[in-house]
């Protein structure tokens, strides 16, 4: 019974898995951050009993059994993709992260169990006695389950880029890129959840019929933006920590990533990044200026911002190396653009985003009470819908900008030929299609 | 990366061992998954017959419901599953996934479609109900269909484990001798465990609110999951016997170690709960047909002073015994069985009209809430059991004659293109293989 090689082409394999990988990783880290963020409006409707916090609670339930059932799907797909597809590099690693890889799928059935019991037993959260405090826990426990599996997952992803010896156990777990990955990502997952949650609000108010209904959205998309925004301003600091520790360990994978073959892929996250500050930017200006009693400063203060914001997101993306650019050869000869250095033009502009973007955001949740006032009170004859587009518009790039940060991480082993970093190479995959087996590059450096 | 692996050496987990671990999580995986098979199966067939009765409805949306909420933690229980076998028998899971490749992804497909199907029939009920009774239906049907697919699939990767074919094509493995069978006996297990789990549900619940105006809903629920739990087992016996014939005929070492080997004692426990399904049914069924509280008093007035009562009734227990008696003994076994099938079915037909005539002062009494209570507790253990007695059977190998639970022990060793598992020179080690089988005690 012999084992048969697979009779497709090794790009067949990578993109089968980087496909099944990302839109489980996508949908996994939205979990983690709406659960997050339920536990807390859960929370608030808990302590004020108001029924915009019980409605706005109810919808991210729903959305987190949602989703927690697809993900569960997509974790089938990811784990039979990975035993089809690298049958040798999983079953490696899968022995060298036999525990986390076991406790993070323990930690997830936890959370699906509490998030479920939290949003099937709404019935609780109108109960009078005890059974709503144990209501709420369970929209805590879902999080914590969550944000442990999210934890051991980490463990693995950083080991990944960064290993230890397999032989040695804590080593192996506190990684050097561990605790940073796993920041880096926590934060990550409230900016995608925020937005992507905005953008579910912006979507109801699109599509509500009645206008309180629309009231309703518009103000949950004002409160996931709020969350999301912040967690966005937060994200260059977290980023440039874990980069510069992996500049430290791997530093060819930091070269691939902000000097070589694969710097177009940083360019394309700075970006990005720099699209959510200037659309969030805008939107902070649509909506405090819907406050008649936002402070004066603001409506000198807001121009002046969205100009500088927008220069600094032109700055930030800049490309340093052109010639790695896909295609950009057949445009230029040009090999450097001097305007995209990191240091200081980038660092520069990262600092203006963060900085004006931090002032914009203190204004935003100063005028907050006050904004949509009239949406509350009157159905408007035309209803707003530049606001929730700009949210949708915030979820769509933050779904990219996730993406592109998933493949830059990926894609920085695979460039250097590595699926565990100086430990498995993808020729060690060759067995599984046809061609020649080569060691594993431990094994190459022990020859 | 055999390097690597022989630094950290295969993993060994305490106290309970790999095989055992693997077990647990596959059983309490299958403890949601088949009522979950079963419920979607039946659910659009309650819609269907809304018509028949007012409960058909809400007893649809409440076994979809059920589906829906355990969905998720079957699901992550069998991805811990399998996430066990990756790292306690990597060899057996590279096998496995490589063959099956193809039936794989369609099985991923399958799975993907009625997830398309089954979340909108559920979470857009009425929307869709008041748009299109008929486009609901079909989303239910459709959702039935496709979890068919995928317990196929599985059920042929499973079969080949203790059948495998010789064939080289990756799709050869699911056309073994088992699969089919093991398909249809599967099938109407899941209707068995899924029947008498509604009408335990239905007791408990009608314990919990009695005079509720909810009762007359729980009733009818009872005996419905009842009828549709024995009217299975009534089956189950027949589909059984395709099924142990043709391991017989494909696997007979393996046919006999479960029979006369060292795990015979799953066989009796086995027909031991088979036989008290029936004995249990057939106490349901009596208690039915009379308003009188408690074990005794309830047989008293049901039997006494009725002509063959005796030989019939007395026949039935007799062979319940004897199936479990005569466990081992195939053929003196399945005499009993049919004695056994024949006089329930013969008793479910006689007293049909009492069954639906039982209103609450028959059904809602605390011995028939206890005995639908028990079959459901039954229905779970004849799963549990079969399911063991499947796995047990295969060892001391993973995949039947092709790789050993001892090749699995030592570091793992990866296969590579046009290699087994015993062209690698592994040598016959003390578990053995098929040809070398472990020897007893």
């Amino acid at each position: 019974m012999p084992f048969q090689p697979l009779n497709i082409p090794i790009t067949w394999g990578r993109i089968a898995i980087a496909v099944a990988a990302l839109s489980h990783a996508l949908f996994a880290t939205f979990i983690v951050g709406t659960s997050v963020i339920g536990a807390l409006v859960a929370t608030i409707n808990y302590r004020t009993r108001k029924e915009r916090w019980g409605r706005l609670a109810h919808m991210i339930a729903f959305t987190l059994a949602l989703t927690t059932g697809t993900i569960s799907f997509m974790g089938v797909v990811l784990v039979f993709s990975l035993n089809v597809f690298w049958p040798h590099f999983w079953s490696t690693l899968f022995r060298i992260m036999f525990w986390p890889f076991l406790l993070e799928a323990g930690f997830f059935l936890g959370e699906a169990v509490f998030a479920y019991a939290w949003y099937y037993g709404w019935a609780w959260t109108l109960a009078p006695d005890r059974r709503r405090g144990f209501h709420l826990s369970f929209a805590w426990l879902a999080a914590g389950s969550s944000l442990i599996a999210m934890f051991m997952i980490d463990i693995t992803a950083s080991y990944m880029l960064t290993p230890a010896p397999p032989e040695t156990f804590w080593p192996r777990i506190f990684n050097p890129t561990m605790i940073r990955l796993d920041v880096h990502r926590f934060f990550g997952n409230l900016v995608w959840a925020g937005f992507a949650l905005a953008g579910i609000s912006a979507i109801g108010a699109l599509r509500a019929k009645r206008g309180e209904d629309r009231a309703h959205y518009l103000w949950g998309g004002r409160f996931f933006f709020a969350i999301g925004f912040g967690a966005l301003l937060v994200m260059p600091f977290i980023g440039f920590l874990y980069l510069r520790q992996i500049r430290y360990t791997e530093p060819q994978v930091f070269f691939t990533l902000m000097l070589g073959s694969r710097s177009w892929l940083f360019d394309l996250v700075a970006l990005f990044y720099g699209l959510l500050v200037v659309v969030g930017s805008f939107y902070i200006y649509k909506m405090v200026k819907s406050n008649p009693t936002r402070p004066a400063s603001f409506d000198s203060y807001m121009p002046i911002s969205l100009g500088a914001v927008i220069l600094a997101a032109i700055v930030f993306a800049l490309p340093y190396h052109l010639q790695h650019i896909p295609f950009v050869h057949h445009i230029t000869h040009l090999q450097v653009n001097p305007f995209g250095k990191m240091q200081p033009n980038k660092y520069l502009s990262a600092s203006v985003l963060v900085f004006l973007g931090l002032v914009s955001w203190i204004y935003y949740l100063s005028a907050f009470r006050g904004m949509g006032v009239r949406e509350e009170t009157a159905a408007p004859l035309r209803p707003d819908r530049t606001a929730p587009r700009l949210l949708i518009t915030l979820a769509v790039l933050s779904i990219l900008i996730y993406l592109v940060m998933g493949y830059s991480r990926e894609t920085a082993r695979a460039t250097n030929g590595y699926l565990i970093y100086d430990m498995i190479r993808l020729t060690d995959e060759r067995p599984t299609y046809p061609g020649t087996a080569q060691g594993t590059a431990l094994a190459q450096k022990k020859r | 990366m055999p390097d690597i692996l022989e630094k950290l050496g295969p993993v060994h987990l305490p106290l309970i061992g790999n095989s055992v671990a693997v077990g647990i999580f596959s059983l309490l995986h299958i403890a949601f998954a088949s009522l979950a098979v079963g419920f979607i199966f039946i659910a659009p067939v309650f819609e269907l017959m809304e018509r028949e009765n007012r409960f058909n409805t809400k007893a649809a949306y409440a076994l979809t419901r059920f589906t829906l909420i355990t969905f998720t933690a079957s699901t992550v229980l069998a991805v811990i599953m399998i996430e066990l076998f990756v790292g306690l028998f990597p060899l057996t899971n590279i096998f496995v996934f490589n063959r099956f490749r193809y039936p794989i992804y369609l099985a991923v497909a399958a799975f993907f479609l009625l997830l398309f199907s089954l979340y909108p029939y559920y979470h857009y009920w009425e929307p869709i109900r008041r748009r299109s009774r008929r486009l609901h239906l079909v989303l239910g049907f459709l959702a039935a269909f496709f979890v068919l697919v995928w317990v196929t699939i599985l059920d042929g990767i499973g079969s080949y484990m203790l059948t495998p074919t010789v064939g080289q094509g990756s799709d050869r493995g699911l056309f073994n001798p088992t699969w089919i069978p093991l398909v249809i006996h599967r099938f109407f297990g899941n209707f068995v465990f899924g029947g008498f789990a509604i009408a335990a549900y239905a007791g408990w619940m009608l314990g919990r609110r009695k005079g509720h105006p909810d009762e007359p809903y729980y009733l009818y629920l009872l005996k419905v999951g009842f009828l549709i739990g024995l009217a299975a087992l009534l089956i189950q016996p027949f589909t059984g016997l395709l099924y142990a014939t043709q391991i017989r005929s494909a696997a007979p070492q393996a046919f006999r170690q479960v029979v006369e080997g060292r795990y015979d004692l799953l066989v009796y426990l086995q027909f031991t709960i088979i036989a008290l399904l029936f004995i249990g049914s057939h106490l349901l069924l009596i208690a039915a047909r009379t308003e009188e509280r408690g074990f005794l008093p309830v047989l008293r007035e049901a039997r006494l002073g009725q002509r063959g009562a005796l030989w019939g009734e007395g026949a039935l227990l007799l062979s319940a015994i004897f199936i479990v008696v005569f466990a081992t003994h195939p053929w003196v076994r399945r005499f009993f069985t049919l004695v056994l099938v024949v006089l329930s079915a013969y008793y479910v037909y006689q007293w049909r009209h009492d069954l639906s005539a039982a209103r609450s002062e028959r059904l809602n009494q605390p011995t028939v809430r206890r005995i639908a209570v028990t079959l459901g507790i039954l229905g779970l253990l004849i799963y549990w059991t079969m399911g063991t007695i499947r796995e047990t059977a295969r060892r001391p190998d993973t995949v039947r004659g092709i790789i050993s639970l001892q090749e699995e022990a030592r570091t793992p060793k990866f296969l590579t293109g046009g290699e087994t598992p015993e062209s690698t020179g592994t040598p016959p080690q003390k578990g053995g293989t098929l040809n070398h089988p472990e020897p007893r005690g």
